[in-house]
């Protein structure tokens, strides 16, 4: 019985740490961590990178290549 | 339209950059710009401002916009992965033995010293003023995310200074924008983990890749310690997976998510791809293969999927 509760007791310790990142992301969060480092979407006064893609999803533009184009750089990890 | 590139060494990374038209300088431009947030940025240089900043943990400490980015960017990417991702891992990253630059570290270094520990949710960013505090006893390491960030910023200066287009990629965290030195997409290998081919070909519009990978900067005998601290733990991750690669909007959140969904294993580590939008491979130790619902729109050929 103890080991239900515990496993029930991390489950929903994984469910709310998951709605927690997502509340986040999506820019409904309001601990001081996310307020410092705001939106990571937006061009503030601060802001270097020019980001000016849409608040609500980190895709990149995808164009899967044909099979004669050569990869011109690679990531290989770090 | 010409292309041209090169080669250079910073941030302890092997840096392509590519650019595709423009005038002639920008390659050079672009070697200083690195140069530069290497020099704001390393926690090995004592000068750096990221020292200053550990340095004077406690105080507030003026640093550039850049940096100031840097710092916020590292905060976002932590409240988006609740903390798996932490830029705070410093104390844990030098008891692992990593007190130096990856290409000066000895095969086996001994266990490092230090009372560093966690607290990415108490520093204290003030955009007015430029200032970043952190909290008594906590370190800041920009590692991979500087080489993220440091894409962004290198991929936006070329295009705004005249290029059509535009890849940088450091150390395998790396940004495109605009026009590709061939029609069609910009095309980028995913280097596999286990073997010697690529894993993947991707291609895409703009966008970011980035792999964290425990068999790149890893040392000790077997090959066991490596530079993806779990702060949970405060030791090198063991999640079953031997490299995680994403495909995000900008080099800072492929980066961060990569980390992120290492740490976080499978499935976690796809859900948390999912939540953001992103797209990504995972590679299981024993070379099981995990990609997200959308990495089908970026990917050419699958090399490996067995699991």
């Amino acid at each position: 019985m103890d080991g239900r509760r515990r496993r029930h007791a991390a489950a929903r310790s994984r469910v709310a740490a998951g709605a927690l990142s997502v509340a986040v992301f999506l820019g409904l969060g309001t601990n001081m961590a996310a307020t410092a480092a705001g939106s990571g979407n937006s061009d503030t006064a601060g802001d270097t990178t020019g980001a000016t893609e849409q608040q609500g999803s980190w895709s990149a533009t995808p164009a899967a290549p044909s099979q004669d184009q050569q990869a011109v750089t690679s990531s290989q990890g770090s | 339209m010409g292309t041209a590139a090169t080669r250079v060494r910073a941030m302890g990374a092997d840096v392509h950059l590519l650019v595709v038209g423009g005038p002639p300088s920008l390659l050079e431009e672009a070697r200083e710009l690195v140069e530069a947030l290497e020099a704001r940025w390393s926690r090995f240089r004592p000068d750096s401002e990221v020292s200053r900043l550990n340095l004077q943990a406690g105080r507030p400490v003026r640093v550039s916009p850049e940096t100031l980015t840097l710092v916020r960017r590292a905060l976002h990417g932590a409240a988006v992965t609740a903390g798996r991702y932490d830029p705070t891992v410093l104390g844990a990253v030098l008891r692992a033995g990593y007190d130096r630059s990856f290409e000066l570290l000895p095969a086996d270094p001994p266990p490092g010293r230090s009372p560093l520990r966690l607290g990415w949710r108490r520093i204290a960013v003030d955009q007015a003023r430029s200032t970043v505090t952190l909290p008594p006893g906590v370190g800041f390491d920009p590692g991979g995310i500087g080489k993220g960030l440091a894409a962004d910023l290198l991929v936006r200066r070329l295009l705004a200074r005249g290029a059509a287009g535009a890849c940088a990629n450091l150390g395998g965290d790396l940004r495109v924008d605009g026009d590709a030195p061939a029609a069609g997409p910009w095309v980028v290998d995913v280097g596999h983990p286990l073997r010697r081919e690529p894993a993947a070909t991707i291609g895409l519009r703009r966008g970011a890749v980035a792999t964290s990978s425990r068999v790149r900067r890893a040392w000790g005998p077997r090959g066991d310690r490596h530079h993806l601290i779990d702060p949970a733990t405060g030791h090198p991750a063991r999640t079953g997976l031997a490299a995680a690669t994403v495909v995000a909007a900008e080099g800072w959140q492929a980066e961060v998510l990569a980390k992120a969904a290492f740490l976080a294993g499978i499935p976690e580590g796809l859900r948390l791809l999912a939540a953001t939008g992103a797209d990504g491979l995972l590679v299981g130790d024993r070379g099981s293969w995990h990609q997200s619902a959308g990495f089908e729109r970026f990917a050419r050929r699958v090399q490996e999927r067995a699991g």
